[in-house]
């Protein structure tokens, strides 16, 4: 290894981050992390990320466990091909339909158009194909031989819910979770659009 | 001791398991031999009390621990332990932890000792601590056996354990489970599609057919005296050659007053047939494939448009179209529908 230069890291700066105004660096601009407009817009994106993920994730759990009950071939495959749909669909029509859908009052429920709500909505809608996968996975996982070795010692369901399923579940469901927030936190299209 | 009478176990009318009936002595080694799809695992479930049979009785040890719908003792009382193809340990828990839980549930006075002896004994004490993550295919193995023999069932039951090993560790493991058996004492039930397992490890073998037995018979027996076809064909190393014959005539067009006048397949081993010729039973023979065995080379050779396996030893030389002299009798004959002749 060659020594490293010092001098080739000397004007590297965080003020582009975090620096204040400072009139004789960058035109006088704060760092992004100073710049209320772009906070309050992170701030949605984060809790918008946070929000959709466990619904994502309960409903995707909740499809998964109907997907590996007693099956109905036609029926399961249906569903879970379906669960892929919003996958194909690009974000801005995904949007569009859920302005179309949601923009004027339903009934009782008022126009969503300009809520985070609708946001929510269709973020939680476009995440399901990874929140049903990702639950089918956790679900096939500890469903099939793991929970019969469970139920070979003779451990009641409580005792296999609390000491097998549940850690083993945590760890999919946080899996899908991230897989979700990932996702939700870099979907431009729909966030623009609504 | 376990007793089979009339076991059945039907999926929406579909019978899996269809009526079988068999008796393993106490501290036997039954092998349920099949193809894939053919009940093995469902019978091993019913075994284990994971399922229930729809109609027949299964005793173990003296005792009838399942009757059709109206009886069936829970996994935990029937003294068993199953060994699942996917191992089906328990991830987020350690090593000891997997052969501890069960144990545990049982609230074992001396559960530290048993779990001791038994990753010991399967020579994995070093990897108590470890999680599953951190250890290999082969060690994780060594544990689902560690869990099983840490609680001493008198049955134990492997669903295909070694389907997911490859060939050196797959022989390994053989030796092993057949160790355990020795030194345990317990009657075993394995589920295999390999009959090289069934032939090394079982007192008893079970062929299974689309539900039924086949041939409930010791490992040589299945080899001398086939009960079907089926049953040739599927065990040995190489199978057996099941030549066509109509009418008394092998491969249908060389007639011989040896056989029967009959339609339907006569067994040759692959060393009843001599690479020599030409003579009157001389028949003209592709190349197809040769495998150095045994200092000696198995041939796969295409007669009259059936494929048979030849044993060639190392003076023959190997062209591309070669004599093979069928032997003089064939003493199994199976006819059209596969079954035996007498
Ligand atoms: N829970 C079930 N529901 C419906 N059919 C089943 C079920 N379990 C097994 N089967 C059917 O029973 C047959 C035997 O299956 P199995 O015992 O798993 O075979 P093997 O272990 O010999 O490969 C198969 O045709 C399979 O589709
Ligand atoms: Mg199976």
């Amino acid at each position: 290894m060659r020594p490293a230069r010092p001098e080739l890291f000397s004007n590297w700066t965080l003020h582009y981050w975090i620096g204040t105004a400072d009139p004789a660096f960058a035109r006088g601009l704060p760092g992004v992390l100073r710049n209320p407009q772009l906070m309050t817009g992170l701030w949605t994106t984060l809790s918008l990320g946070v929000g959709v993920s466990p619904a994502a994730v309960a409903i995707g759990l909740l499809t998964a466990v109907t997907l590996t009950g007693p099956r109905i071939a036609v029926l399961t495959e249906t569903v879970n091909q379906l669960a892929f749909l919003p996958m194909l669909l690009p974000g801005i029509a995904f949007g569009a339909a859920y302005i179309a859908l949601y923009g004027a009052p339903i009934g009782p429920l008022p126009a969503l158009y300009g809520t985070p709500w609708l946001l929510g909505l269709a973020l939680t809608a476009s995440s399901l194909p990874f929140a049903v996968q990702t639950g089918r996975a956790t679900v096939a996982q500890i469903g099939g031989e793991i929970d019969e070795a469970a139920r070979m010692t003779g451990a009641s369901l409580s005792r296999r819910l609390a000491a097998i399923t549940l850690p083993l579940a945590s760890k999919g469901v946080i899996a899908g979770a991230l897989l979700v927030f990932v996702n939700v936190i870099g979907d431009l299209a729909i966030v623009v659009l609504l | 001791m376990i007793r089979l009478a009339n076991m059945t176990k039907r999926f929406s009318g579909h019978a899996a398991v269809d009526d079988v009936s068999l008796t393993v002595p106490e501290g036997g080694f039954l092998v349920l031999l099949g193809p894939s799809g053919c009940g093995k695992s469902t019978m091993l479930r019913m075994l284990a009390g994971l399922d229930q049979p729809s109609s027949g009785r299964i005793e173990m040890g003296g005792r009838l621990v399942a009757d059709g719908s109206a009886l069936s003792l829970p996994p935990e009382r029937r003294n068993a332990w199953l060994v699942f193809q996917s191992y089906a340990l328990w991830p987020h828990m350690t090593v000891a932890g997997n052969v501890d839980w069960p144990l545990k549930v049982a609230r074992h006075p001396d559960r530290a000792a048993r779990v001791e002896e038994a990753l010991a004994m399967m020579g994995i004490a070093d990897l108590a601590g470890r999680t599953l993550s951190e250890i290999s295919g082969g060690q994780q193995q060594r544990v689902a056996l560690a869990r099983m023999i840490a609680q001493r069932p008198k049955v134990m039951l492997f669903d295909e354990p070694l389907s997911n090993l490859d060939a050196t560790l797959r022989v390994e493991m053989r030796h092993e489970i057949a160790r355990l058996h020795k030194a345990t004492g317990a009657t075993a039930v394995y589920v295999t599609h390999d009959q090289i397992e069934a032939m090394t490890l079982a007192t008893h073998v079970a062929v299974l057919n689309k539900g039924r037995v086949e041939q409930f018979a010791p490992p040589q027996a299945l080899l001398d005296s086939p009960a079907s076809a089926f049953v040739a064909r599927f065990v040995g190393t190489p199978p057996a050659n099941l030549i066509p014959i109509r009418a008394g005539a092998w491969f249908r067009r060389l007639p011989d007053p040896q056989l029967p006048q009959i339609d339907g397949h006569a067994m040759l081993r692959a060393e009843d047939l001599a690479l020599k010729g030409p003579g009157p039973r001389a028949l003209k023979a592709q190349l197809m494939g040769s495998i150095p065995m045994m200092g000696q080379r198995l041939l796969t050779l295409q007669v009259e448009g059936t494929r048979v396996t030849a044993i060639a030893p190392p003076a023959v030389p190997l062209t591309e179209t070669m004599l093979v002299t069928l032997p003089d009798t064939a003493s199994v004959i199976f006819d059209t529908e596969g079954y035996r002749l007498p």
